[in-house]
């Protein structure tokens, strides 16, 4: 094995510490690379071995394999097995090569023209061309998924030659490249596309290192290996087919059920090592973890301002200083995650900590509901101001995951001590659903996942008021802000990457500015695996799972 | 089914006289008649209820379609889009007299939520859930007849103390029960596997014994209730008086009657095991209907549920059927209480 | 049968059923309602047993093995396991009582009518009843606690509602069984109203033969409350009903084990010390 240029000398030990803390995702990549090394390794050969089959549960179960149908995060953590994209994100948000071998951008940022790989061919046996990915350009443009809003702002696919084509956009966007990075936003086989979208669900077709054999919306996904794959993107281990001959993806969404399976053995890997049972890995020397803060909004309180008591900003902010997350943090989230002051994710370009508009303060706190006029107490300690009681309600996901649940309790308790009383409401997905899009819940956690800054816009700008004929919203979040929108506006624009990352450090320093939500903590990929599994690594454009460079020590 | 009547009336009648055996006949078919109309009419209300149901719960399924659970930024022309590609803009009587014609051809549409045709859903996924569910029957019936006979025979202590482990297996939560049981026989004593793959044997054991244990407590709660009930009555004095042993008394005369309320609980088991298996195939990650079910009622996939509510009815009406005859058959006394 | 054995005398004959019979051992229905006792005392009076708050958090003393100083340990947020299970007898118990009568009432009703009623009347009660029976109870309680919010009340309801089908059934049998028994009969030829027919013959008649039944339901109500907890569908944080700390604690099944037995023996004991005491009634009530 040859080190990448990409990755940075290796020799870190894969120590669970220093994975955890929130290193830089290069060191990461390192210590997942390092797998591959002597000193990682104490009686396995270091030479990744070709064959086997890798048995992984994963957390959530795909219901679609074709990504532009169903773009929600469990399809797109899996869609690196079996597809690949124009471009390649990095771990600093560069754009790199991947199935485009170079690109133009017109200089009024209209048009991008790709020159495409020549030896690309999906596994299905069509040839990858400009014709290929002009019809998965036409794709996404007609279908109705969260795809196509990733690519929102493009207008057309033209086929410039049998490998160049072109993709014109509406209005300069400077998140297109990042766009066509993302896994929701795949290159597939124009002869499986027009199979038609049930049959495309289960058997679509990639150029990528695996390709699908059996696929059960409840059971999982077998994959067999692409024997003619030849080259991945820049940051992968080797060449040629992937080293495992067979992958069963297995989906298990009961927590302690996957834990089980990892360790008596069912499984060689699970996704979805939760934090509750950090003990358990912790006790177990022949489970080793890898974490990684997943890209986008990450998990935040929202608080909805179209709603009283949160109109005021005032009570906004004192409800940010109230809670205590670093507490949640050590406990809930057992100190395997990193302070958060950042409506996105540590891991998200152009990504800055504001520590300053998020600390907890409870004596700020109870300055602000003073100075708001919430100066009354009831019999049960609340403050009341004209007779009425200070409080809201957190409308709380019917599944969500036990250490928010926790963090949202404990916020219950330390606002109760600046006198704020916190109901929780729980809904079922569809009915937690409605009220976020009806803007009819007060506070509410919330996180997206995407490999770009410009999910705020999506998110944060007021364009999301628009109202549907049934009273829904675009956007669930209401920020309202001109000052925002014009930022916003401005870093969708700006072609100079220095530009837009101070434009995008602009935009989370008016979100702090404004008190509209109070981060948590990054969302994580959390890997565990058992000795006999090497080279399990993450796609840095979002850090989901890779299985190209995994192989299995053999005799297992 | 003359059998059945037969055995009815030969208590009535002295001798089954051709008179008798033409009624019979035709009483029978005015039975069959009877109950293919009313199983007919409860799977009518079970999809009418579905229907209402399902509308009346708030959720939009078109932004659940276009969302594909995040679902920000989707237009207003997307959404009617959706809502015109699934039919969901039609009147609600329209969209409900078109699934009751859909479903009466045996037609279950397409669920949006699965992304495939609803009859192969069901096709392949019944399977599993019937299997866990009639072993699981089977295992709790087993389970129950062996400790109540063991119990019965036990004197007093045995029985107070029966009765207590009955209540308390009855009394078991199926996750609590499915995730102890994964503890010590996957993670600890590594017997058996903790992920429950279709068709593997020893990945049933724990689900089935998960399903059938809380069940085999509630059936032999009844079954001692009624064998009690049995062995004071006139029958099995006179049958002691002739002389018979304990144990002939109990396995030839009591067990005989004590069986047929049991008999007729088992029908309810079997829709209640339907719902215990939707805990349970979550619990071991095993395909089938529960988990189905589960996913249908996230996604407000009005289809899906009612088909999968249609299958789990028409089980129910089954078995139903099933426990009735079986009740004539093994105490044809009882069915005159009927 | 054999003649020449001479036939065993009565008397034996009826010891003999006497010892089958399965009286409850003498202080089993005193221990369930001592049980039961402590548990109401808890339901009514949690301050006065618990030694902490159910909800204060001592976020250094996370997930501590059960103590002295915390006998069921703590959980995930500090909070002591001991007290919040005194605290959530309350709603347990309300989920339990609440769910059954609510089955009982519906049951009654659906029973009486269709048992007392004419042909077509029985016949479209039975229908109903039917129809509610083969609908998978958790859809139904699901798709009630959708509607209406989750709560403990709701979850009552939600509960009691996918029980009565089970009670209306096994009632309406007793109700036709009973309507034409001999005592019934006699009461109509000594020219009694319908109303003292029903009330003080019909309904004690029907109903205490169905007592075990009752506390049984109170058992399985707590259970499938706990299964819609399990679900996420059950009271809301930061409640302590049972099934809510069972669902919860299954999280850290592996590493605190404290946080799921002590609720899954409370419900466990509630339900069997129910079921004692209701098969108590019922053998005194069938041979006082």
């Amino acid at each position: 094995m040859t080190a990448h240029p990409l990755l940075p000398p290796s020799g870190f030990p894969t120590t669970l510490h220093n994975v955890l803390r929130r290193a830089p995702l290069w060191a990461l990549v390192a210590t997942l690379a390092a797998c591959s090394q002597p000193n990682d390794d104490k009686q396995a050969p270091s030479q990744p071995v070709s064959g086997g089959t890798l048995r992984f549960a994963i957390s959530e179960v795909v219901k679609c394999l074709d990504t532009v149908q169903y773009a929600d995060r469990a399809a797109g953590a899996i869609a690196q097995q079996y597809f690949e994209n124009l471009v390649f994100q990095d771990e600093h948000g560069q754009i790199h090569p991947w199935l485009a071998a170079s690109w133009k951008v017109s200089d009024d940022g209209l048009t991008y023209v790709f020159t495409l790989r020549q030896d690309k061919v999906f596994s299905d046996g069509t040839p990858f061309n400009a014709e290929a990915v002009k019809a998965n350009i036409d794709y996404i443009l007609q279908s109705t998924s969260w795809t196509r809003t990733s690519l929102l702002r493009v207008e057309s696919a033209t086929v410039l030659g049998p490998y160049t084509v072109a993709i014109k956009l509406l209005e300069p966007d400077s998140g297109t490249l990042e766009a066509l990075a993302d896994p929701i936003v795949p290159m597939q086989s124009p002869t499986a596309l027009a199979q038609g979208a049930k049959q495309n669900c289960s058997t679509p077709a990639g150029t990528g290192p695996f390709k699908v054999a059996a696929f059960d919306q409840q059971t999982g996904v077998t994959f067999v290996r692409n024997e003619h794959f030849t080259q991945g993107p820049p940051i992968v281990a080797h060449q040629g087919p992937a080293y495992l001959e067979k992958v069963e993806y297995r989906f298990i969404t009961d927590n302690a059920a996957r834990l089980a399976a990892l360790q008596s053995g069912a499984v060689d890997a699970i996704e979805g090592a939760n934090v509750e049972n950090t003990a358990t890995f912790q006790a177990d020397p022949s489970i080793t973890l890898i974490t990684a803060a997943r890209k986008g909004i990450a998990d935040v309180f929202f608080l909805n301002r179209t709603q009283a008591p949160w109109t005021d900003e005032r009570v906004r902010k004192a409800f940010i200083h109230a809670v205590d997350v670093g507490t949640s943090l050590k406990t809930a989230f057992f100190g395997q995650y990193a302070p958060l002051y950042s409506p996105i994710s540590s891991t998200t370009t152009y990504h800055i900590d504001r520590p300053e508009y998020y600390q907890h303060d409870e004596a700020k706190a109870n300055a602000l509901l003073d100075e708001a006029g919430w100066t009354g107490r009831d019999s049960e300690g609340y403050r009341t101001q004209g007779g009425q009681r200070l409080g809201s309600t957190f409308t709380l996901a019917a599944s969500e995951v036990p250490a928010l649940v926790s963090t949202v309790q404990q916020a219950q308790q330390a606002l109760k001590k600046v006198g704020f009383k916190l109901d929780i409401q729980q809904l079922d997905g569809a009915s937690a659903l409605a009220s976020a899009y009806g803007w009819n819940y007060a506070v509410v956690r919330l996180s997206y996942s995407k490999n770009s800054p410009d999910i705020q816009r999506a998110l944060f700008h007021s364009a999301g008021g628009a109202t549907n004929a049934d009273g829904s919203h675009k956007s669930p979040t209401p920020v309202l802000d001109p000052t925002l929108d014009h930022l916003l506006e401005q870093a969708t624009r700006a072609g100079d990457p220095q530009q837009r990352q101070a434009l995008y450090e602009q935009v989370q320093a008016r979100i702090g500015e404004l008190g509209v939500l109070l981060p948590i903590a990054d969302q994580q990929t959390r890997l565990a695996y058992k000795p006999q599994v090497h080279g399990l690594r993450l796609w840095p454009a979002s850090n989901y799972v890779a299985l190209y460079d995994v192989w299995l020590a053999p005799g297992h | 089914m003359s059998w059945v009547v037969f055995k009815r009336h030969r208590k009535g009648l002295a001798t089954l006289t051709p008179l008798g055996a033409h009624l019979g006949a035709r009483l029978a078919l005015w039975r069959l008649a009877t109950q293919g109309l009313s199983a007919l009419l409860v799977m009518f209300g079970v999809v009418s209820v579905t229907f209402i149901a399902l509308r009346v719960v708030p959720g939009d399924p078109a932004r659940l379609i276009a969302g594909g659970g995040s679902g920000i930024d989707v237009s207003e022309v997307v959404l009617q889009q959706i809502r015109e590609q699934y039919g969901l803009n039609r009147p609600l009587l329209q969209q409900y007299l078109s699934m009751l014609y859909d479903f009466g051809r045996g037609q279950f549409g397409y669920s949006y939520i699965m992304r495939d045709d609803i009859g192969s859903i069901l096709q392949r996924y019944l399977g599993p859930t019937l299997l866990l569910a009639v072993t699981a029957l089977a295992c709790a019936w087993l389970l129950a007849l062996a400790f109540v006979l063991w119990s019965a025979r036990g004197g007093r202590l045995a029985s107070a103390l029966g009765a207590v482990v009955e209540t308390l297996s009855a009394s078991l939560p199926h996750f609590w029960l499915g995730a102890l049981l994964i503890m010590l026989f996957s993670v600890q004593l590594r017997w058996l596997p903790a992920v429950s793959e279709p068709g593997s044997v020893p990945g049933l054991v724990m689900p089935v014994l998960t399903l059938a244990l809380p069940c085999a407590g509630y059936l032999a709660q009844i079954l001692r209730g009624s064998l009690a009930n049995a062995l004071q009555a006139p029958f099995a004095l006179s049958a002691r008086a002739r002389g018979e042993s304990e144990w002939g008394v109990l396995l030839r005369h009591a067990l005989r009657h004590a069986i047929a309320p049991a008999i007729s609980a088992s029908a309810s088991f079997f829709g209640a095991l339907i719902s215990g298996a939707v805990v349970v195939e979550s619990v071991f990650s095993r395909p089938g209907l529960g988990r189905v079910l589960m996913l249908g009622v996230d996604g407000r996939d009005i289809q899906l549920v009612a088909a999968v509510v249609t299958v789990a009815a028409l089980l129910y009406v089954i078995a139903n059927l099933a426990a009735d005859n079986l009740v004539r058959w093994v105490d044809p006394g009882a069915a005159h209480e009927h | 049968m054999n003649i020449e054995q001479p036939p065993a005398p009565l008397a034996a004959a009826l010891r003999q059923g006497q010892r089958w019979y399965p009286l409850p051992a003498r202080w089993l229905p005193g221990l369930a309602l001592a049980v039961l006792a402590v548990l109401a005392w808890a339901a009514l009076f949690p301050a006065t047993l618990a030694p902490y708050s159910p909800t204060d958090m001592d976020t250094n003393y996370i997930l501590q093995s059960p103590s002295w100083r915390h006998l069921f340990g703590t959980d995930e947020n500090g909070r002591d396991v001991f007290s919040r299970a005194v605290h959530g007898a309350h709603d347990s118990l309300a989920i339990g009582v609440l769910a059954t009568l609510i089955g009982l009432g519906l049951g009654m009703l659906c029973g009486f009518i269709g048992g007392l009623g004419g042909r077509a009347l029985d016949w479209a009660v039975t229908r109903f009843v039917e129809v509610m029976f083969a609908f998978p109870s958790i859809v139904l309680a699901l798709l009630f606690i959708t509607v209406f919010g989750n709560g403990a009340y709701t979850t009552a309801v939600a509960v009691g509602l996918s029980m009565f089908p089970g009670f209306a059934r096994v009632i309406r049998t007793q109700v036709r069984v009973q309507k034409n028994a001999e005592y019934i009969n006699a009461s109509v030829a000594l020219g009694r109203s319908p109303r003292f027919i029903l009330v003080r013959h019909l309904v004690p008649n029907v109903m205490w033969p169905l007592l075990a039944l009752f506390t049984l339901g109170i058992g399985q109500s707590i259970i499938w409350g706990a299964a819609l907890g399990y679900l996420g569908m059950g009271a809301a944080p930061p409640a302590s009903e049972w099934g809510l700390l069972l669902a919860s604690g299954k999280n850290f099944i592996y590493s605190a084990w404290w946080l799921t037995l002590f609720p899954g023996l409370l419900i466990a004991a509630t339900s069997v010390a129910a079921t004692a005491l209701g098969r108590a009634l019922e053998s005194r009530n069938r041979n006082p």
